[in-house]
């Protein structure tokens, strides 16, 4: 062992980490592993939550999502909306974020068409609307015409089966937030939650917003939590309905020891190399 | 007395013209609000009609390093970089937008290139008015450049590969990230970091920080960014405004300290008054 | 006058809001509800046109005078216009093919690609940062750590007590320090507020002093 090796270990080149983290996260990815998943609390109390409301609540999907979040937040909303049309909910969705309601077509109606699910009668996608305060505001007293009263396809709302009986925020069971960041569970929680139209508000956040999101959720401010990546894959678990969040907890698990294995060996590296030039 | 009772004897009292929420912290919130705005009244009377002295604002690091970052910039003959954030006109885009005041001063005095990049076109109206003013109070009305006031992308990852681009073509000599950041902040950071440029940042996203207190040389923590403006100009009026909420803070703390050790020792009280209406 | 009347205007539109936020008054809460909150949609509206003509403006320039990477610019304004004459044409009807392709294959595509360089980034600034050169970063590294094994199913494989811990320090630790920064950032929130309200503060009015 000379010192070079040392030195060499506290500079590795972004470059050589890049690669090492490109082969950690894609290796499992093709070829899953199949590590167990453990279940948090908070996710289970929220499975349980959504499956307390009787058929024929109406519940609100805030798809407040973009492409950089799929890898989150697709697969929470397709288990999600899944589980809703199984307990015999009518699905809302709507979003202030530009791209939300299109990926939300994208993503989650394939799936519910899959499983028999109508267009207009068990579920209906709202479309992009700024400004997210006043849309939410003007919908506390009147929700169709908050949404000018035409979906993402620019048909009537009014004339939708899923819209009869939603002539209010008030009206709604319960609302899933998909929670990227803003607008998302805090928008609605400060517009329809603090006003008493809605008590019941689920975040489902990225992995990045988990910290807030727990602390909301400890406060009683949110119902339920799902929080992650690792949130999706239990959700995937708990519904019986396995996608790509429990394929990529692989990846992740593998990722966080690479880079565990890369501090260690930085620091090594730092204190070997700090000590040589003490010596000399 | 229990909860109910109480509110039974407040409610008449109010119901008439003040709103109640959900959360029942109506009347709390709105004499905490009262209150606040008093102090402001009280302090802009202190600053502005008497010379008695404000509480001293304590060193800022990050603030006292844009000084530094600006020569760095004027010794390497490198540009300047600002993000004055990834929102529309809020709060933090204010504070943003008070310190890229005090940075195109100084970028007009020294002959340094100053590059904004901007998320909304409407910030980016504001902010070029607001240097183009900078630059003409400097006597410099010609180093003014309109094409290096970039609108990048209502997209943020647009945006911020356009920033990054921007940073590492241009080898900023200093990167300044102020305002409100989201998911792009490490994007950001590393990309200045790569081109070797001094990074300060101030942004009030509390689950940024830690990437930026990470990868920048300087990081404003949170409401820090809110103190920009009276630092750097060292205004009367500012500073005193500083003082009104540090005094609100105060009372917070001590009515978390106080709700605590009633709940402690099993009352209520706090609690329950301020959930009264 | 240049700084007056957009003082006045924030003012009074400001104060109509927190009034509306707290009193019972009539005509302010019909008013604030009915007419100022729309308001907000169709300013964004607007603002929308102008950051388009400023792009525009930027990369003609860039490519009438060939500026470096000018080549750029063309694929720039090549897909802008493209993108908007299928949004005119095409009405709002966004389940065209034509639109779900470019929309499906580059914009989705393209965004994702950006938001993974962060995990990348990630794992060279932690590289860089965490070194045990004094006690807290010495703490911060090993906090990190046991977050990291804890939060995936892996670490509870291989010992029940990291998911315990993980738990602790996200739910004891962080999350006091989380409201603490919060509370600061509301408060310092609201004395912003109240500083652009009252006019104080005028850093976005031409810097006039």
């Amino acid at each position: 062992m000379n010192n070079s090796i040392w030195q060499k270990a506290a500079s590795i080149d972004n470059r050589i980490l890049y690669i090492i983290m490109a082969i950690v996260v894609a290796v499992p990815l093709m070829n899953p592993i199949g590590f167990p998943i453990v279940f948090q609390q908070e996710v289970l109390d929220t499975v349980e939550l959504i499956r307390s409301f009787p058929a024929g609540t109406i519940a609100y999907v805030g798809a407040e999502v973009a492409a950089t979040n799929a890898a989150e937040l697709r697969p929470m909303m397709i288990a999600i909306v899944q589980l809703m049309y199984e307990l015999g909910h009518k699905i809302v969705i709507g979003g202030f974020w530009a791209d939300g309601c299109s990926l939300a077509r994208l993503w989650a109606a394939p799936f519910l068409d899959e499983a028999g699910a109508v267009y207009g009668e068990d579920y209906v996608i709202l479309g992009y609307r700024p400004s997210s305060t006043s849309i939410l505001d003007q919908a506390r007293t009147n929700f169709i015409d908050a949404f000018s009263d035409r979906d993402i396809g620019g048909l009537k709302l009014s004339e939708m089966p899923v819209m009869k009986g939603l002539e209010k925020a008030s009206d709604l069971g319960y609302l899933a937030i998909m929670n990227p960041g803003s607008p998302g569970t805090a928008t609605y929680t400060t517009a329809w939650r603090a006003t008493g139209e809605v008590n019941v508000i689920i975040d489902c956040c990225t992995s990045g917003m988990y910290i807030s999101s727990g602390n909301n959720y400890q406060a009683g401010l949110t119902a339920g939590l799902i929080g992650g990546l690792n949130g999706a894959a239990q959700l995937e678990q708990l519904t019986n309905r396995p996608y790509k969040a429990i394929r990529s907890m692989d990846a992740q698990a593998l990722g966080h020891l690479a880079v565990i294995a890369l501090l260690i060996i930085g620091n090594i590296g730092y204190f070997q190399t700090k000590r040589e030039e003490e010596a000399k | 007395m229990n909860l109910a009772s109480m509110r039974a004897a407040v409610a008449p009292l109010f119901t008439s013209w003040l709103k109640s929420d959900s959360n029942q912290i109506s009347l709390a919130s709105f004499l905490l609000f009262g209150f606040f705005a008093a102090l402001v009244i009280y302090y802009y009377r202190v600053a502005t009609q008497s010379s008695r002295p404000l509480p001293k604002l304590r060193r800022i690091a990050g603030l006292d390093a844009i000084d530094e970052s600006i020569g760095r910039a004027t010794e390497m003959g490198r540009p300047v970089v600002f993000n004055p954030g990834m929102s529309s006109f809020s709060a933090p885009t204010y504070g943003a937008l008070a310190v890229l005041s005090y940075v195109a001063k100084q970028t007009a005095r020294y002959d340094v290139r100053l590059i904004g990049c901007f998320r909304y076109p409407e910030v980016l109206a504001v902010a070029q008015s607001t240097i183009q003013a900078c630059y003409v109070e400097e006597g410099k009305p010609d180093a003014f450049r309109t094409d290096d006031m970039r609108y990048l992308s209502g997209d943020q990852f647009g945006f911020a590969s356009g920033c990054v681009g921007i940073v590492q073509r241009e080898r900023a000599a200093a990167h300044h990230m102020f305002g409100s950041l989201a998911a792009e902040a490490l994007l950001l950071a590393e990309a200045g970091a790569a081109a070797g440029a001094i990074q300060i940042a101030g942004q009030t996203n509390n689950l940024q920080t830690p990437f930026l207190v990470a990868a920048c040389d300087y990081c404003l923590m949170v409401e820090e960014l809110y103190v920009a403006s009276a630092y750097l100009t060292q205004d009367r009026l500012r500073t005193g405004m500083l003082a009104a909420q540090d005094i609100i803070k105060v009372i917070l703390i001590a009515l978390i300290l106080s709700g605590t050790l009633f709940v402690t020792f099993g009352s209520t009280l706090i609690g329950d008054l301020l959930i009264l209406y | 006058m240049r700084r007056t009347v957009p003082l006045t205007i924030s003012f009074v539109a400001g104060m109509i809001m927190v009034i509306d936020g707290w009193l019972k008054i009539g005509f302010i809460n019909n008013f604030a509800t009915r007419y100022l909150m729309p308001s907000v949609t169709i300013s964004v509206g607007w603002a929308a046109g102008l950051g388009a003509l400023n792009l525009i403006r930027l990369h003609s320039r860039n490519i009438a005078q060939k500026r470096l990477n000018y080549q750029y610019s063309f694929v720039l304004l090549g897909f802008f216009f493209l993108m908007l004459t299928c949004g005119v044409f095409l009405q709002g009807n966004t389940t065209a093919p034509f639109y779900q392709f470019f929309y499906s294959s580059f914009q989705v595509n393209l965004s994702a690609a950006v938001y993974s360089l962060n995990s990348f980034y990630l794992v060279s600034a932690c590289y860089r940062t965490f070194r045990a050169r004094s006690w807290e970063s010495t703490a911060l590294l090993v906090v990190a750590c046991f977050t990291m094994i804890g939060s995936v199913p892996m670490g509870a494989a291989m010992w029940g007590g990291f998911p315990v811990i993980q738990n602790w320090i996200v739910k004891v630790i962080n999350d006091a320090a989380i409201r603490g920064l919060s509370i600061g950032v509301t408060l310092g929130t609201l004395s912003q507020c109240v500083r652009n309200l009252v006019g104080i503060e005028r850093g976005h009015l031409q810097a006039g002093e």
